[in-house]
C-alpha cells in the first residue's frame, strides 16, 4: 500500500467534522428527563433476558417446583395429558399434582400457586401504575 | 456542541472510575435527575458518533441521539456496572439507530442502505449509503459505507467524533490493540476503495 495513499485518506478523514448538535440540546433532553419518574419507579421492560436472569437465581429445588406447576397446569388444560401423567404413576386430584419418584412423593398445590402467581401480579400492576402516574417520590 | 468523557489509566483507576460511575447511576435512579447532566455532558458525542456510523440520516441524528439518551434515563436502574457505563450507551444508542432503520425499512419505498444494516450491517448501495450519510465527501461516505461494520463505527468514532482509542476500546468492549487494527484496516480499505481524483491526487 502506498504511504502516500495512506496520508490522503487521513487528510481526508480529518477534514471531516463529526455530529453537530445544537446549543441547547443538553437543555432538551434534561427538560424530557425532569418530566420523567426517577427510574427506579419506572417498570423495566420485560425481555427473555430477565427470564433467564430469573431462571438462574432459583435454586433446584423451585425449578422442580416450577416444572411440577407447568406440568400441572397442561394437565388441566389439554385432554389427555392426565392420562399420559398417570403412566408416570403421577396423579392430578383436588388441584394438587402429586409425582412419584421412586419411594418419594414430590407434591404442590395449583390453587395455592395460583393465588400467589395473582398476587404478585396485582402487586406488580399496582407499581407499575404508581410509577407511571408519578404517585411514589423516592 | 463537543464534549469529551474523562479517560483514567490503569486497573486501579478503571475500577474507582466504574465505582463512581455506578454511584452516579444509582443516584440518578433514586430521583437525582439533576445529575443525568454530567451523563450528557460526557456521553452525546458517543452516542451520536454510534448511531451517525449506521448511516442514519443527518435530520434524524439529533432526535435518536435524545432518544437514546432518555432510553439511558430510563433504563439507569438497571444498570448494574457488568460493563462500563459508555459500553452500555454505545449499545443502547446502536440499538436505537438500528431500530430505527428497521422502521424505515419497513415503510414502502424505502430500501438500500436500511435494508443492508439491518441484514448485514454493510450497506449494499453506496450511492444511497451517502445520501444517507452525515459525512459531506460523497466519495468518502459510499467508501465508509462498504466497511465492515467495527471499521466503520471504530473510524467514524476516532476522526469525526474525535473519541481517544482508550474511549472507543471502552464503548466497544475491544482491547486497545484490537481498536488500532480495527483503524488502521479501515484506512487501508479506504485507500483501496477510494479512487485517485478522491483522494485529491
Amino acid at each position: 500500500m502506498n504511504e502516500e495513499k495512506l496520508q490522503k485518506v487521513e487528510e481526508l478523514l480529518r477534514a471531516e467534522r463529526g455530529v453537530e448538535l445544537p446549543a441547547d440540546f443538553k437543555l432538551k433532553v434534561m427538560a424530557q428527563v425532569r418530566s420523567l419518574p426517577a427510574p427506579e419507579l419506572i417498570a423495566p421492560r420485560r425481555s427473555w433476558r430477565d427470564w433467564v436472569y430469573t431462571l438462574k437465581l432459583l435454586s433446584s429445588g423451585e425449578k422442580v417446583a416450577g416444572g411440577l406447576i407447568i406440568a400441572g397446569v397442561l394437565a388441566l388444560l389439554i385432554p389427555g395429558v392426565a392420562d399420559v401423567l398417570a403412566l408416570w404413576e403421577w396423579e392430578l386430584a383436588d388441584l394438587t399434582l402429586s409425582v412419584g419418584i421412586g419411594e418419594t412423593v414430590a407434591s404442590a398445590s395449583l390453587l395455592s400457586v395460583v393465588a400467589v402467581c395473582a398476587a404478585g401480579l396485582f402487586m406488580t400492576g399496582v407499581g407499575a401504575y404508581a410509577a407511571k402516574h408519578n404517585l411514589i417520590r423516592a | 456542541m463537543r464534549t469529551r468523557s474523562i479517560t483514567l489509566g490503569g486497573n486501579a483507576k478503571s475500577v474507582e472510575r466504574r465505582m463512581d460511575e455506578l454511584t452516579l447511576c444509582r443516584r440518578i435512579a433514586g430521583g437525582e435527575s439533576h445529575l443525568f447532566g454530567e451523563i450528557i455532558d460526557s456521553y452525546t458525542n458517543l452516542a451520536a458518533g454510534a448511531i451517525a456510523s449506521q448511516g442514519v440520516d443527518r435530520a434524524d441524528i439529533e432526535d435518536l441521539t435524545q432518544e437514546a439518551l432518555i432510553n439511558v434515563y430510563k433504563g439507569i436502574a438497571g444498570f448494574r456496572g457488568d460493563s462500563k457505563l459508555s459500553s452500555w450507551i454505545y449499545r443502547i444508542a446502536l440499538n436505537v439507530a438500528r431500530g430505527h432503520l428497521k422502521k424505515l425499512a419497513r415503510r414502502p419505498g424505502q430500501d438500500s442502505v436500511e435494508q443492508a444494516m439491518e441484514s448485514g450491517r454493510q450497506p449494499v448501495d453506496p450511492q444511497a449509503a451517502s445520501e444517507a450519510s452525515t459525512v459531506r465527501n460523497r466519495s468518502l461516505a459510499q467508501a465508509l459505507a462498504k466497511l465492515p461494520d467495527k471499521q466503520r463505527i471504530a473510524v467514524s468514532l476516532y476522526y469525526f467524533e474525535e473519541l481517544s482509542y482508550e474511549e472507543i476500546a471502552e464503548a466497544m468492549e475491544m482491547n486497545l490493540n484490537t481498536v488500532r487494527t480495527q483503524i488502521r484496516r479501515g484506512k487501508l480499505a479506504l485507500a483501496e476503495l477510494l479512487d485517485h481524483e478522491a483522494l485529491g491526487g
